[in-house]
């Protein structure tokens, strides 16, 4: 399984895509960071969806996304790719709020 | 120097370990038979050395052979990589289409953004799952210094390093791993760790000498083999990577053959028949002493025999050259049209040795000539400096001898002296026959003699003799002791 969490949400206002290798350190870190992210966000503005790259290697490709942990943020609009394990929050959380006031 | 003598000494070659071949042209001669099969071939080397696409070349040449590969790069776009490769004529989309190669350009995206640490963990999986995929037991890691520099921690950065080389070892893949040595002042000592975790390591590099630059290809380890210990110049065509290398297979000659007319006939009296096959004759002499008249004699009748030569000129062009010869009586033109005869002119200054040796090499692998023309040596110390000239000639010469190809050369000297200076590039340990040419004044008249001062193993005239250039050819008079 796809580790598809929250992706039926609607007219979320923030959707985004973790990509994660498993239970590999990072990963788990960023898998936390995200949830924590979530929780300084109004639960229902952020659809989350998690790929493992583990159990869904062609996906990864199709995103041409090799590197773990990795997000896509695809609303709002323009899209960003951010590495890592997501520690730096603040950093997201201007990347979120920036693109979002507009 | 290129042609150490370490290698033409022999080496014995010993191997405990298993390999598989490159396929690239001269590195498996390089390698003892190619690189260590399931283990690590480091590609060392600065910016701009050529690592990327040697590597790349080894994966494309064995799934053009059949055998499947993988090539991850953390710095190269993969549009890039197909664009190279199209200067090669390499199709990489049909190979990846024939499950033969696949291609994964992880390269960081530049306006991406770091927020914390990342791994090779994902890029290992997906590895995984390509492999698998196309049955891959080859893979080439390129670059991943440009990536793991981003972690920013020289300990992160080894420890993945080690990491990556541990699957690598425990999937039982052969691989190779390019990546940034010291260059210029620019430090990427902190990678010198992975000279001792590859099992076998090549550094390439590019070097100007006298204007000319020259890319050389060196094995500094090679763990459980033997291998050429020299440093290789290489030349990178429009085909690919050429490795032309001095090695111990190098002067195993074939023994001198028998006689073919000279195309003089006067000329084969004076020395046992004419010149020998696998032999290599030099024919020096001044300007305007008639050494292209002898070459062309020669052709002329090699060609009539149904034998093919092939000329290797850097004198003029070759059309020049062929309506030049018609005064003597010396008519080429059947001969280019029936095929027998094909020139290669250049001029030495437009490439560097290896690229004149490999277009040299290339047109023998495709034309297969008996003979050998090149005119004039003398030319060839504008490829660089004399010691270019001497090694181009010397492995020129060695692969002809190798091959049975009888070698004619002409050497426009300095001086008119019938003397011991043959070139100012001392080839005489190769060269087999000595021809000398020379105008003498006499009365107010300019007289044309030759001589022979050198034929080995075989009885010849030791007399000046004076000839003639005719509308038919050469003539050589009765010779007196000088």
């Amino acid at each position: 399984m796809t580790g598809t969490v929250a992706e039926s949400r609607s007219r979320s206002r923030y959707v985004v895509r973790l990509f994660v290798a498993g239970d590999a350190h990072n990963s788990r870190i960023a898998r936390e960071n995200l949830n924590q992210l979530r929780d300084l966000l109004n639960d229902t503005e952020l659809s989350i969806q998690v790929i493992d790259v583990e159990e869904n290697p062609q996906l990864a490709i199709e995103h041409s996304i090799y590197v773990t942990p990795a997000l896509q943020i695809v609303e709002p609009k323009p899209p960003t790719l951010v590495y890592g394990n997501l520690r730096d929050k603040e950093t997201l959380l201007a990347l979120f709020e920036k693109s979002g006031n507009y | 120097m290129g042609t150490s003598h370490e290698d033409l000494r022999g080496p014995v070659r010993h191997s405990s370990v298993e390999k598989i071949q490159t396929l690239v042209e001269g590195l498996d001669e390089i390698l003892h038979g190619g690189i260590p099969k399931g283990s690590m071939t480091l590609f060392s080397g600065g910016p701009g050395t050529g690592k990327t696409m040697l590597a790349l070349e080894v994966l494309v040449r064995r799934a053009i052979d059949g055998i499947p590969g993988v090539f991850v790069t953390f710095e190269e776009r993969e549009k890039d990589l197909q664009s190279y490769a199209d200067g090669f004529g390499w199709d990489l989309a049909a190979l990846k289409e024939a499950g033969k190669l696949a291609i994964i350009s992880a390269r960081i995206q530049p306006d991406s953004i770091l927020a914390g640490e990342f791994d090779l963990r994902g890029i290992l999986s997906i590895l995984r799952a390509q492999i698998t995929s196309i049955g891959a037991q080859c893979v080439v890691i390129d670059a991943p210094d440009a990536f793991l520099r981003l972690l920013d921690d020289i300990g992160r950065e080894r420890a993945e390093l080690q990491l990556l080389h541990e699957w690598l070892r425990d999937s039982d893949l052969t691989s190779i791993m390019t990546v940034k040595s010291k260059h210029e002042g620019a430090s990427y000592l902190h990678y010198e760790f992975l000279d001792y975790l590859a099992d076998c390591v090549l550094y390439l590099d590019q070097r100007v000498v006298d204007q000319v630059t020259t890319r050389r290809l060196r094995v500094v380890k090679y763990r459980g083999s033997s291998y050429g210990r020299n440093e290789y110049p290489f030349g990178i065509t429009d085909q690919g990577t050429w490795i032309i290398p001095v090695t111990q297979a190098s002067l195993k000659h074939r023994a001198l053959g028998k006689a073919i007319s000279s195309g003089v006939p006067a000329l084969d009296a004076l020395m046992a028949g004419g010149y020998r096959r696998s032999s290599c004759t030099l024919i020096s002499g001044g300007s305007g002493t008639g050494k292209t008249t002898f070459a062309a004699s020669f052709v002329l009748h090699a060609t009539e025999q149904g034998e093919r030569v092939l000329y290797l000129d850097f004198e003029e062009s070759w059309d020049a050259l062929v309506s030049c010869m018609l005064s003597p009586g010396l008519d080429l033109r059947p001969a280019l049209e029936t095929g027998m005869l094909r020139f290669v002119s250049t001029m030495p200054e437009s490439q560097g040795i290896e690229e004149h040796l490999i277009q040299a090499f290339r047109a023998i692998a495709e034309f297969q000539p008996q003979h050998l023309i090149v005119d004039a040596i003398s030319a060839c110390r504008r490829m660089g400096s004399a010691h270019a000239a001497f090694d181009y000639l010397l492995r020129l010469i060695d692969r002809s001898k190798q091959l049975g190809i009888t070698a004619l050369l002409t050497n426009l000297s300095a001086t008119d002296q019938l003397s011991q200076e043959i070139t100012g590039i001392d080839l005489s340990s190769v060269i087999d026959t000595v021809i000398l040419l020379r105008n003498v004044e006499i009365a107010g008249a300019y007289r044309r003699e030759m001589a022979i001062i050198k034929s080995r193993g075989r009885d010849h005239s030791h007399h000046v003799h004076p000839f003639q250039i005719t509308g038919n050819g050469i003539a050589i008079g009765e010779g007196r002791a000088e």
